[in-house]
């Protein structure tokens, strides 16, 4: 490569790192703002087909330090778009980045504001019961409402979601398990709010390689070859990556307690949220777990683990594993493709 | 009239009114009344009109054993074999509507049209367990949701969930079940499936009326007798299956030889072999077979009479001097639709008549192309259209025609109809064809209104195909899809508009895989044009403009795609392709 290349390629380069330094991930279906308390804000997205589907679907993204816009990352990759093609009138609950204000919010705050958005489309179609959709922690968040509020749900469906984290080994669920001072410190550090750079950094750490050198490789030479294709996409998910939101401390250290140290979720009873003990038996609904073959993060076992804690019926209980990882699952093509569609066709024998 | 033409006629009158008459008592008679004749052929099997009720008959002890009853619903996913016919005979003997589904789709629509039928029960062929497989998690059955697997009686690997039907069919009783006499001509046999004209696949109640209606028709003017031996290649499932061809081999006491499919090269061997002299042709087979190579003894063939449906006047001409076939007669018609619009004088290029044996069936009206409907004059009647003239062709709702409807789709249903028409007070069924009318009432197929098209005889719902199209997620942003005329040919193939999402390479090979997937090959678009921007609203109002532009790539400026059927992938469409597609060097 001669000097003037290397110097267009380099500048090009910091150009690109310097953007990504600001991100911004924006939503990509038009969408309006219908309802907002505290840290959160509910989306409609009109269909702009007939909506023939006979109930809404609600989706709870993850809250794990990312923007809530992966239900909507792209036009390629939108669970939204997924269910509105099979005529559904969507709605995406926005988790917003927790200010000082509401650090003190906790597990039961979320699962309120979750009914709240629930209330609200309930109110607006004037359906009784509507589907569910979690991503991810967005997954387990989704199933703790429905085994609060059974009569508000029709359809659960779970994605990647951690439900019995011993049911298979996990880097995550190893960090867990540092003491629990190591948790309460961040927070303190974050003044009282669980910073979002914290949580990226322990994904990112879960894959040094991918995330310190070999995307930084990859970006280079897409600059040298002038791919501006990938150049394109990997902005456009850098911007969604790199983007990070706080967690109240105090839902951090509650989900870090009840999720991944003491495994509650399978421990019927085992705490409470505002005074009523959470037991997934009283899950009755049927109900959709999807796992990814690959995924570090959520193994197919702890996912699947949902089945055997509710009193679904066995039939009523659809397991679909996917050919990806954990974000390949929740956005990517393949999944919205096959296994997305598979979870609408069973979706549409709702009555 | 002839003894026989006049015992057809009485029927057909007769059904005016309910008769104890069904597909059932219909086997049973031809049972006493010539138990050893052949009824079905298929391979070396020769099936007597005795042994197909005996065997039906089991079907019918077996499945009222399993509780099911007049009214119950079993859905049928079987190829073209004998197995097809009995257990639908015999399950109609006790008034069970067999829901005949569609053996070709796959995925979504394939369960969709299970599902939809409410079925208790299915019954599958073991050729298609893998694709059953494939949708098992979305398929839903009313209780006792049974699923039955029809082995032909070989070794076949039957899943755990599934039963096989062939032992416990042959140890039920064979007599006749006593719930023959109790179905008459207003029960339902079978639901078939449609594309309708918008939305997804309905389903169309068959009444054992229309079934004999259709029967006694097609036996009266096709001049059928017990000796007529019929070449059944088309799928059991279709209007010309189940109404034109098993219904008139059933009335009149023929018998009917059964292939999968058909074949160009095995067609006349078969023709010689069964001593066939009738056949039952759709879409292009009859210019397959004048397609193919010229043989010395072409002419030394038994076929007597052929029904066509879709066939063009210069290939009955070819076929007529080729072969010396001494009748071809062309006949209208569609799943859903009502009355025999048969073109008996054997015109070359008409499609029908506007009467049948001095019975009047339907009017051709005048139509407004622009703003979509009917003309109407001060009267606020229609205006029927004079000879020369093309309009909409609409069939009189009678009490011997009536329109079943789609199964739960009353606005789908009321859509069809149209009332006031010649008459005040009349109704009339929306057949959704323009075709132009002819000196002598005989009628020639223009095209298709609404957003439907037929290809290959078949007709294909836009919005379905499109539906499809849009779920092809990650690389589509929008489509619009539409039929265009390829010369020569008849009917219109499918073209889709794209939107393709921006700066997202376009993955071809995951497209062609999805489409193979989800939708048969008929109705899979031919042809792709590449749009900035696609919106469907828009692009309903310039439909006819795009059909005219066809899919010349020198006059239109967006990239085009040809879906290669020797490498079954999409394409560039070049000059050279477009050539080898207009002189039909490429065959579809």
């Amino acid at each position: 490569m001669d000097i003037n290349n290397f110097m267009r390629t380099q500048k090009r380069y910091l150009e690109i790192l310097a953007e990504i330094a600001d991100p911004h991930p924006n939503w990509a279906t038009p969408n309006n703002i219908i309802y907002e308390h505290q840290t959160l804000r509910l989306r409609h997205f009109p269909n702009k087909r007939d909506t023939s589907a006979k109930r809404p679907v609600l989706i709870l993204p993850p809250q794990a330090g990312h923007h809530s816009n992966l239900a909507d990352y792209s036009p390629a990759q939108s669970l939204v778009r997924v269910f509105q093609r099979y005529g559904y009138d969507v709605y995406v609950c926005h988790w917003l980045s927790a200010t000082r204000e509401y650090k003190d919010l906790g597990m039961a705050d979320y699962i309120r504001l979750t009914d709240e958005a629930v209330d609200e489309v309930r109110r607006r179609t004037g359906v009784y019961k509507i589907h569910l959709v979690g991503q991810c922690q967005g997954g387990w968040q989704a199933t703790i409402y429905t085994s609060l509020y059974q009569d508000k749900i029709a359809f659960l469906v779970t994605a990647a979601a951690p439900i019995d984290v011993e049911a298979e080994h996990s880097e995550i669920i190893e960090n867990a398990r540092m003491p629990m001072e190591v948790f309460e410190y961040m927070v303190a550090a974050g003044n009282g709010l669980m910073q979002g750079k914290y949580m990226l950094q322990g994904f990112k750490n879960m894959q040094p390689e991918e995330h310190f050198v070999r995307k930084y490789y990859r970006l280079w030479k897409w600059i040298e070859e002038g791919d501006e294709a990938n150049i394109k996409r990997f902005l456009h998910f850098e911007h969604w990556y790199e983007y990070t939101q706080n967690l109240p401390g105090r839902f951090y250290l509650e989900i870090i307690k009840n999720i991944f140290r003491e495994n509650n979720l399978t421990k019927p009873g085992a705490f409470k949220l505002d005074s009523r003990p959470v037991d997934l038996r009283n899950i009755t609904c049927p109900v959709i777990i999807m796992a990814g073959k690959k995924d570090h993060i959520t193994p197919p076992a702890q996912a699947f683990a949902l089945k055997n804690y509710i009193s679904t019926q066995p039939e009523d209980v659809v397991e679909i594993l996917t050919e990806g990882g954990h974000i390949g699952t929740l956005m990517g093509t393949e999944s919205l493709r096959e296994d997305w569609t598979a979870v609408n066709e069973v979706l549409k024998l709702a009555v | 009239m002839e003894e026989r033409e006049k015992k057809y006629m009485e029927t057909i009158l007769a059904l005016k009114k309910p008769q104890p008459l069904s597909l059932g008592s219909e086997l049973e008679r031809q049972a006493i009344l010539q138990p050893e004749h052949p009824a079905l052929i298929f391979g070396e099997r020769i099936i007597s009109y005795e042994q197909f009720n005996r065997m039906a008959n089991q079907y019918a002890n077996f499945f009222a054993q399993q509780g099911l009853k007049k009214g119950d619903v079993v859905a049928l996913l079987m190829e073209n074999r004998p197995e097809y016919l009995i257990a639908l005979s015999g399950l109609s003997k006790l008034g069970v509507i067999v829901s005949l589904i569609t053996n070709v789709l796959r995925g979504e629509r394939l369960s969709h049209a299970i599902n939809v039928s409410e079925a208790r029960a299915i019954i599958l062929g073991h050729e298609l367990i893998s694709v059953f497989n494939s949708i098992e998690n979305i398929i839903r059955l009313k209780s006792p949701g049974l699923i039955f697997v029809e082995s032909e009686g070989g070794q076949v690997d039957i899943p755990a969930n599934m039963q096989d039907l062939n032992p416990l069919i042959a140890v039920s009783a064979d007599s006749n079940p006593d719930t023959t006499a109790k179905i008459n001509s207003n029960d339902i046999v079978a639901y078939m499936s449609t594309a309708g004209s918008t939305g997804l696949r309905k389903l169309i109640p068959v009444l054992h009326k229309r079934w004999l209606l259709t029967g006694n028709q097609v036996a009266m003017v096709g001049e059928m007798t017990p000796e007529t031996i019929q070449y059944m290649c088309l799928p059991l499932y279709y209007n010309p299956g189940l109404n034109v061809c098993f219904a008139s081999m059933m009335v009149s006491g023929g018998s009917m030889v059964i292939k999968e499919k058909f074949s160009v090269s095995k067609f006349w061997d078969d023709i010689r072999r069964h001593r066939v002299n009738f056949f039952m042709s759709v879409g292009e087979m009859l210019r397959y077979l004048c397609e193919s190579e010229e043989k010395p003894d072409d002419i030394d063939n038994p076929l007597e009479t052929v029904m066509g449906n879709g066939t063009r006047g210069d290939v009955l001409l070819a076929l007529r001097r080729r072969f010396g076939i001494k009748r071809i007669i062309e006949v209208y018609g569609t799943t859903e639709g009502i009355g025999a619009f048969i073109n008996e004088g054997e015109i070359a290029g008409m499609c029908g008549n506007l009467s049948l044996h001095g019975m009047r069936q339907g009017e051709v009206i005048e139509y407004d192309h622009i703003n979509d409907k009917i003309i109407r004059g001060e009267d606020g009647l229609a205006i029927r259209c004079k000879p020369g003239q093309s309009g909409l062709l609409i069939a009189e709702i009678n009490e011997l025609n009536e329109f079943s409807g789609y199964l739960n789709e009353p606005e789908a249903t009321e859509a069809r109809i149209l009332k006031d028409i010649i008459f005040k007070g009349d109704r009339y069924f929306n057949t959704g064809d323009m075709v132009q009318l002819h000196e002598g009432d005989y009628i020639s197929f223009i095209d298709r209104l609404g957003n439907t098209y037929r290809w290959k005889s078949k007709t294909v719902s836009a919005d379905q195909v499109s539906d499809v199209i849009n779920k092809f997620f990650g690389s589509i942003e929008e489509s619009f899809v539409y039929g265009v005329k390829i010369p020569g040919m008849e009917g219109r193939c499918g073209m889709a508009a794209l939107e393709l999402i921006e700066d997202v390479p376009m993955d071809w090979k995951g497209f062609i895989e999805h489409i193979n997937k989800r939708m048969p090959p008929h109705a899979r678009p031919i042809f792709l044009r590449i749009f900035k921007r696609v919106d469907p609203f828009e692009f309903r109002i310039i439909k006819h403009k795009l059909q005219q532009e066809g899919f010349n790539p020198q006059r239109i400026k967006e990239p085009l795609y040809f879906l290669d059927p020797g490498k079954d992938a999409y394409v560039p469409l070049n000059l050279e392709i477009y050539d080898d597609i207009i002189q039909h060097r490429i065959r579809f």
